[in-house]
C-alpha cells in the first residue's frame, strides 16, 4: 500500500473519531496548541475512585493529530489516572501506521503533550480544585 | 525553459516547487559563485593586508555594489545582515538604543504583518518605550488609506516610523509604497517609512530610493541566492539614526581602553565576520534576475498565478483567502474537508511542495478566525506543467473523500 493510500486511511479514521467530543463538568481539563501549524487541542477527563471513566478530546486540528488524540483516549479510557502520565508517543505515532516526518510527529505528539497533569496521591477533592487551574 | 538552470531540477524531475515565498531554489550561477568563492579565495575580508585576503575584500565589495546596484541605491547605504529578521531587529532596537524613540512615541504597523516585522516593535511596546497602533488593511488585503490617514491626524509629530511589508506573506495583496510614503510625509514629516520587501523584491522591480520609504528590508535566499543574508537598505539620514546594536570587529575604526571611534557607514552596522560567500553568491543571483530583466519576472509571475488562481476556483472545497494580487504570486486557501497540513502532506507525497501552516503570520490567522492555511507560492522556474499538476492533484483530494 503507498504512503498516500495509508494516509487515505488515516484521513478517513479521523473523520469518524470515537472519543471527540466535551464533557459537561468534567473533573479534568487540559489545552494544548502548536503555534506553528496551528493545531488545538482539548481534554475532558471525568474521573471516579482513581478510574478515568469517560474521556473525550476536542480537536481543531490536522487529521494525525486527531487520529494520535483518539488512540491515547483509547488507551486512558477506564484506565487508573495514574496512567496519564505513562502514555509514549512512540507506541501511539507506531499505532498510527503511516512513516511521519519529525514536524508531523509533533502533530501526533501535541494530544499527549497536553494531557492533563494529575497526582494520583491526591483525592477527589484535590482533584475538584485542579480543575480550576487548568 | 528556466528549470534547465536550476540543477535540482536534475535531481527530482518531477519536482513541482510552490514553496519560494519561504525560500527559493537556486539556480547554477550562486551555486558556481559560491563553490568558486571556496576554491579559489577563502580569505577573510577587509583586515588582512596579503593578496589573497585583499581579493576576497575586493570580491565581497564588488558584491555589495551589484546588490546596490539592482536596488537603485549606493554601496554605502546598503547594511548586509544575517537575514531579513536580523535587519528588522537591527532598525526596531537600533532607533531605540539611540535615542530616537522615547517613551511618547507612537510606532504605526499595519495588520497581519509577519511575525519578524512585528515582534521587534511589539517588543519595544512591552517595554514600553513606545506605543504601538495599528493600521487597518481593507476588504482587499490592502492599506486602508482612510484608516491610515485618521491615524496620521490623531497622533501627528508623535508618529515615529511606519512598519509595514510591500506584499503580504499570506494574503499576497500588494501595497502602493511610493503613495503610501508621500502620505506619511505629508501628515507627518519626520516619521521613517520601514518597508519588509522580502515578498515583493523577487517579483517586482525594485527601486529603493524612488520609493519613497526610509529603509528597505529583504532576504537574499527569497531572491535566488544562498542563505544567510539579509539586506537593509537606508537612506543616509534614516541609517544615521541608528546605533549598532552588536558590537564587535569591523564596525569601528579605532579602540582604546576607554574610548572607541566608530567606522564609516557601512560598516558601522555590520559588526562581526560576514558571510562572504552568500554575499557573492546573492550577487550571482541579482545578476541572473537581472538578465532574465524584472519586468519579465513580474510578467511571469503574474501568468502562474493567474492560471492557478483559474485551476483553484474549479475546486468547490478551496477556499481562497482574500484577494491576491497576481504579481505577488501568493496564494493561500484552505479547504472544506480537509487541514491545511493533510493537504501538505498528500501533495508532498506527489513532489509537490506547498506551504502549510501559519506562515509566521498568527495574528492574521486569529483575525481571519482561521487556524492555518495553505500557501502556495511562486517562483521563476513554476511552469504551465507545474500549474497542471498541483491543480490536478487537488482535484484528487477531492475525490478521495
Amino acid at each position: 500500500m503507498s504512503q498516500t493510500e495509508q494516509y487515505t486511511i488515516v484521513l478517513e479514521q479521523a473523520q469518524h473519531p470515537e472519543f471527540a467530543g466535551i464533557i459537561e463538568n468534567a473533573d479534568l481539563i487540559s489545552d494544548g496548541a502548536n503555534l506553528s501549524c496551528g493545531d488545538e487541542v482539548k481534554w475532558y477527563l471525568k474521573v471516579k475512585d482513581g478510574i478515568i471513566k469517560d474521556i473525550k478530546h476536542d480537536c481543531r486540528s490536522c487529521a494525525i493529530c486527531k487520529v494520535s488524540a483518539d488512540l491515547v483516549a483509547k488507551q486512558l479510557y477506564n484506565q487508573p489516572v495514574d496512567l496519564l502520565t505513562h502514555i509514549k508517543s512512540e507506541e501511539i505515532i507506531e499505532q498510527i501506521g503511516i512513516h511521519l516526518s519529525p514536524t508531523r510527529q509533533k502533530c501526533a505528539r501535541l494530544p499527549i503533550e497536553c494531557l492533563p497533569k494529575f497526582e494520583a496521591t491526591k483525592g477527589q477533592e484535590q482533584l475538584r480544585l485542579e480543575e480550576t487551574e487548568v | 525553459m528556466l528549470k534547465f538552470d536550476f540543477p535540482i531540477f536534475k535531481t527530482r524531475p518531477y519536482l513541482v516547487y510552490f514553496d519560494s515565498a519561504a525560500t527559493t531554489l537556486k539556480p547554477y550561477p550562486v551555486i558556481q559563485a559560491v563553490a568558486n568563492w571556496y576554491e579559489n579565495c577563502g580569505a577573510p575580508v577587509h583586515r588582512a593586508v596579503y593578496p589573497l585576503a585583499e581579493t576576497s575584500t575586493a570580491s565581497f565589495e564588488h558584491a555589495r555594489g551589484v546588490i546596490a546596484r539592482f536596488f537603485g541605491a549606493q554601496p554605502t547605504n546598503l547594511i548586509l545582515s544575517a537575514n531579513a529578521t536580523a535587519s528588522l531587529n537591527q532598525v526596531a532596537n537600533g532607533l531605540n538604543q539611540s535615542g530616537w524613540l522615547s517613551s511618547d512615541s507612537v510606532i504605526l504597523i499595519l495588520e497581519g504583518e509577519h511575525h519578524s516585522n512585528y515582534l521587534p516593535w511589539l517588543k519595544l511596546g512591552e517595554n514600553k518605550e513606545v506605543s504601538l497602533v495599528f493600521v487597518r488593511l481593507n476588504e482587499r488585503g490592502e492599506v486602508d488609506l482612510q484608516n491610515l490617514t485618521s491615524l496620521l491626524d490623531q497622533h501627528k509629530n508623535k508618529i515615529k516610523l511606519f512598519a509595514l511589508s510591500q506584499a503580504n506573506n499570506v494574503l499576497g495583496s500588494l501595497h502602493d509604497i511610493q503613495a503610501i510614503s508621500k502620505l506619511v510625509k505629508q501628515k507627518s514629516p519626520d516619521a521613517l517609512v520601514l518597508v519588509d520587501a522580502s515578498q515583493s523584491a523577487p517579483h517586482l522591480p525594485l527601486q529603493v530610493v524612488q520609493s519613497g520609504a526610509d529603509f528597505m528590508i529583504m532576504g537574499g535566499h527569497k531572491l535566488y541566492g544562498p542563505n544567510g543574508v539579509g539586506i537593509l537598505w537606508g537612506n543616509t539620514d534614516a541609517l544615521s539614526k541608528l546605533s549598532p546594536t552588536v558590537l564587535g570587529g569591523n564596525m569601528v575604526s579605532s579602540v582604546k581602553k576607554d574610548q572607541i571611534t566608530l567606522n564609516e557607514l557601512p560598516h558601522r552596522l555590520e559588526a562581526g565576520s560576514p558571510n562572504i560567500e552568500g554575499v557573492i553568491g546573492l550577487s550571482s543571483a541579482l545578476s541572473y534576475l537581472e538578465n532574465i530583466n524584472m519586468n519579465k519576472v513580474t510578467e511571469h509571475t503574474e501568468s502562474i498565478t493567474l492560471a492557478l488562481l483559474e485551476g483553484l476556483k474549479e475546486i468547490p472545497e478551496i477556499l481562497i483567502i482574500g484577494n491576491p494580487n497576481p504579481k505577488v504570486g501568493i496564494i493561500s486557501f484552505t479547504h472544506t474537508h480537509l487541514h491545511p497540513h493533510d493537504i501538505a502532506t498528500l501533495l508532498g507525497e506527489k513532489d509537490i511542495c506547498i506551504r502549510a501552516g501559519q506562515q509566521c503570520s498568527g495574528p492574521l490567522h486569529e483575525s481571519l478566525n482561521i487556524p492555518a492555511s495553505c500557501r502556495i507560492s511562486v517562483g521563476i522556474y513554476n511552469d504551465s506543467d507545474d500549474v497542471t499538476r498541483i491543480i490536478d492533484a487537488l482535484k484528487t483530494l477531492k475525490c478521495s473523500l
